[in-house]
Formats: structure tokens, sequence, C-alpha cells
């Protein structure tokens, strides 16, 4: 009986063992807030978890009514979160651990399920440049401070626009294409960087409406829309991939400012999807392999896996089990989420 | 249990005595596995009788046919028949004896009677007392809110 026990055989230990077996982030939040004691197993838990460097799928269903879910493919676990308020909103992408959706009401939900930290702007005074089903968004902070910037690109109209907090207004860089074409873009160093359609980088400033083009040799002279901008390891990379067909992967060397051509990825893993390409310098030791290319096409829960030296297909990683398939409906890998990224950017390192 | 293993040292019999002088005689590769026992044995090779004193008959009788039987399938089944004061008392006793198998497998038990409940509930099955100050507990609720949404009703 209760009243028998004087101690409980909840101790740290078990409280440990206990937070690790709780799969669903709602309930680690209940956990933690039982008490000072349980709070502070769970801070320990949690810091691990999102300093982990393995990135996890983003994954929902066909459902109408969409619930969210990370799964881990070197545990084979899922970690669901209710997000199911997103119903009729878009997925825009993940950055700096949030969701990003977009839905009818003009609004984009940013929402991080690991902090619980949520943010929503209102995009109605450039509305016509958001077709929500091809944005592609970039979240970053100012250092050192609550400002935070939106950088959001329409996949259709190649229109950019970048929202900062400070002014709380969004401005617009570049309309249908013009004065360039932006294709992706990243921060590296507290700066961000944009790739164009003629594989051009520029530095973002925003401080004013520019975009700086950097003065680059060895060019690569290719289709340029399927090029994604990443960084790994301090340095710019230029990744383009069509499974099986083309892997041309491409270091951008400051020194010399030049492309270079990397014949295979090295210790290096891509991390692919429509929305974005990642890469790990040290994939071993998050349960991944080097000289790999991992790709998600966003209509499967499937991943395949690609040699970096030659673009073959190695292996195909599905869905372990169907324990945390929440619902009897299809349900499909969407994009990489890598909890332990945060982005930030320094107003004033470029003018 | 009739059959006994090749080994000469399996056959050799050992008896607990829970707290409530229930006596239990068990294999010596069973109480091997309650890594208290077995320090017990180390330090006394001759004895025959080891006094479990925080655990009862009842439990500790659970306990050897945990250890006797545990499987995949076993563990599954076994955690689905006990009420929340058991698995606490189990989990006492498996702390104790240090079975690290039983206890991973009784915090699972516990992990899953807890999903889905709000922390009013896991303080009460657990008869712990809330110490975030009332300024506290509304930052918690604010920050969380999410988790405080849709849980099971008590």
């Amino acid at each position: 009986m209760k009243e028998d026990m004087d101690i409980s055989p909840l101790d740290l230990d078990m409280l440990d063992i206990i937070s690790k077996k709780l799969l669903s982030f709602d309930d680690l939040f209940n956990f933690s807030a039982v008490c000072k004691e349980w709070r502070a197993v769970h801070k320990v838990y949690w810091r691990k978890f999102l300093e982990s460097q393995s990135p996890l799928v983003v994954q929902t269903t066909s459902y109408a009514k969409k619930l969210y879910s990370f799964y881990s493919i070197p545990e084979k676990q899922a970690y669901n979160s209710k997000m199911s308020y997103f119903w009729g909103l878009y997925y825009c992408g993940s950055s700096s651990g949030y969701l990003v959706m977009a839905g009818g009401n003009n609004k984009l939900q940013l929402m991080n399920p690991f902090t619980r930290k949520e943010k929503t702007v209102d995009f109605s005074s450039v509305r016509e440049d958001f077709f929500y089903d091809t944005c592609r968004v970039l979240l970053a902070f100012a250092k050192d401070s609550n400002e935070f910037v939106v950088v959001a690109l329409c996949g259709i109209s190649f229109s950019l626009n970048v929202y900062q907090s400070r002014f709380s207004s969004w401005v617009p860089y570049a309309k249908r294409g013009k004065p360039w074409k932006v294709v992706d873009f990243v921060v590296l160093d507290n700066i961000i960087y944009a790739l164009t359609d003629k594989v051009e980088i520029g530095v973002l400033s925003l401080n004013s409406t520019s975009l700086k083009l950097l003065e680059l040799k060895n060019t690569p002279d290719v289709t340029p829309r399927l090029f994604k901008l990443l960084h790994c390891d301090g340095k710019l990379l230029v990744v383009r991939f069509v499974p099986k067909r083309v892997l041309d992967v491409y270091r951008i060397d400051f020194a010399t400012m030049s492309y270079v051509k990397l014949e295979s990825l090295g210790e290096l893993a891509l991390f692919y999807s429509p929305f974005k390409c990642y890469a790990l310098a040290n994939p071993g030791e998050w349960g991944y392999e080097s000289n790999r290319l991992y790709y998600i096409n966003s209509k499967s829960a499937e991943c395949e896996v690609y040699s970096g030296s030659d673009n073959v297909l190695m292996e195909s990683i599905v869905l372990a089990g169907s324990r945390h398939v929440l619902h009897k409906s299809k349900p499909y890998w969407l994009d990489w989420c890598f909890r332990n990224l945060h982005d930030e950017v320094d107003y004033s390192l470029v003018e | 249990m009739a059959e006994e293993k090749s080994q000469a040292s399996s056959s050799k019999m050992l008896t607990l005595k829970a707290s409530d002088g229930v006596l239990f005689e068990v294999e010596l590769n069973i109480a091997k596995e309650m890594k208290t026992v077995q320090a017990y044995i180390d330090d006394c090779e001759d004895i025959e009788t080891i006094p479990i004193p925080n655990v009862l008959g009842k439990h500790l009788a659970i306990v050897i046919e945990y250890i006797k039987k545990t499987n995949e399938e076993y563990d599954a089944e076994f955690e689905k028949q006990w009420n929340m004061d058991d698995l606490q008392l189990l989990l006492l006793a498996a702390n104790y004896l240090n079975i690290s198998g039983l206890q991973e497998c009784l915090c699972k038990a516990i992990a899953k009677r807890i999903e889905n409940k709000s922390p009013e509930y896991v303080r009460k099955v657990f008869n712990i007392e809330n110490d975030h100050s009332p300024e506290e507990e509304a930052k918690l609720r604010k920050e969380y809110k999410w988790a405080f949404e849709g849980v099971d009703k008590d």
C-alpha cells in the first residue's frame, strides 16, 4: 500500500530510465512538470537529446488531420508530438529546430516541438508571393537578442522576401526572379548566403535590400535549378543531386575564391530532401555511414541511401514497425530535422 | 521445477527469507541474478539462508518467477498484471536486489502508465508533493501549454 512505502523506488536512476521510455514530447514535458526533482532529471536528458547531431525525419500521414512525429532511423523509433492543429497548413521547411508552416489565414506558424516555443508571422503584405506548398524558408535569430529573421522564397515565382522582427515587416528582395533568381540559402558564420540560378553565391544584407555576389572562379556550367547550398565544418558546399543520375558536390574555397569539385564525399554524409540538403562531418558517431547521401523524397516513408562516389543505390531504409503510426493512414517522410542547429545572424557583418 | 541443469553449481539450492518470514528455495544460478544476493554469497560462501529484509514474500515470489521466465513475450505480459502500488513495490525490490532486467521492465511499465497523463495525476499516484511555487507553476503551464492539452481525464 502507498502508506507503507517510506521511500519511493523512483530514485534518480529509475527516473532517468523512465524518462527515456517516454516517446512522446508531450509526455516528456508532463514529466518535467511533476516536481523539481523530475524536472532536473528531464533537463539532463533533454539537454543531451537536443545536442545530438543525429537528424530526425519529420514524419506525417496522408490523413487529413495531420499528426507529426520525429523518426530516428538509427534508433528505429518515432517520437510523437501532438501537432494536430497544423491541419490545413502547409509545411515549408524546418529551420533552427522550428517547423515552419503556412496557411490560408496568411500566417506563418513557426513551432519548435523541442522547446515548445512558437512564433506567428503575418505575411498579408507579401501574400501574392506565398504559394504555400512551394515555399522555402530560413529562420535565424539575431545574435544576443530575441529578434529573428525569416527568409522566404517562393518556388514558383522566385520571389524572395525577408521578415525582420526588429522592424515587424516584410521587405521584398526579389520579385519574380528579378534582380536575382535565388534558389537556396544557408547561414554560415552569422551571415546569410544565397545561391542563384546561375550558381552564383551572394551575401544577403539585413540592412539594405542587397545581395552582394561573390566573384568565384570555376563556376559550374550546368542546369542551375537543382543545386542546393549547405555548409559543413565551416565550409560552404554546393550540391546537385538527381538519384542515380547526377551527384556533383563542390566546396567553395575562400582562399582562392573558387569552386572546387569533390570526387567523393569522403567522410561526409549528406541528408537530402526536396526542401534542403544538410551535411554531417562525422556520421559514424551518429549512426550513419560516411560517403553516403541519404535521400527522402517527401512522398513515401522511405530513405534511399546512395554512394557518394558513384551515386549507386546502396540500400533503402523503411519505417520500422507500425507501433507509432497513430492513424490507419499512409505515413510518409517529409524532411530532415537537425535538432541541434540554431542559426544566428549578426546584423553588423553585412552592410 | 524437476529439470536440473547439467552444471554442478546450478544444482546447489539456496534459501531466501523474505521480510515476513516466507522462505523460498531457489537454485544458485537464479539467486545470482540478484546482484545483492550474489554479493552476499561472495562474502560468506557457506551461507544457506539469506535474509531479504526489504521485500515481502508476495513480491519476492513474483521476482523469482520473473527471473526464471523472463523473455520478450513474458516481459510484455508481465507488466500488464500489476497495479501501480505493486509496480512500485516490485521496483523497490528490484532496486534492493539489484536486478537490472527487472528494473528496466518495471520502468517501462511505469512509463506506459503515465503516458498521456497530467502532472497532477502522476503526483497523486506516486504521492509526490508539488514543490513548484505558484509563479513557477504558471510559467510552466505557459511554456509547455501543449503538454497540458489533450491529456486523459484523471
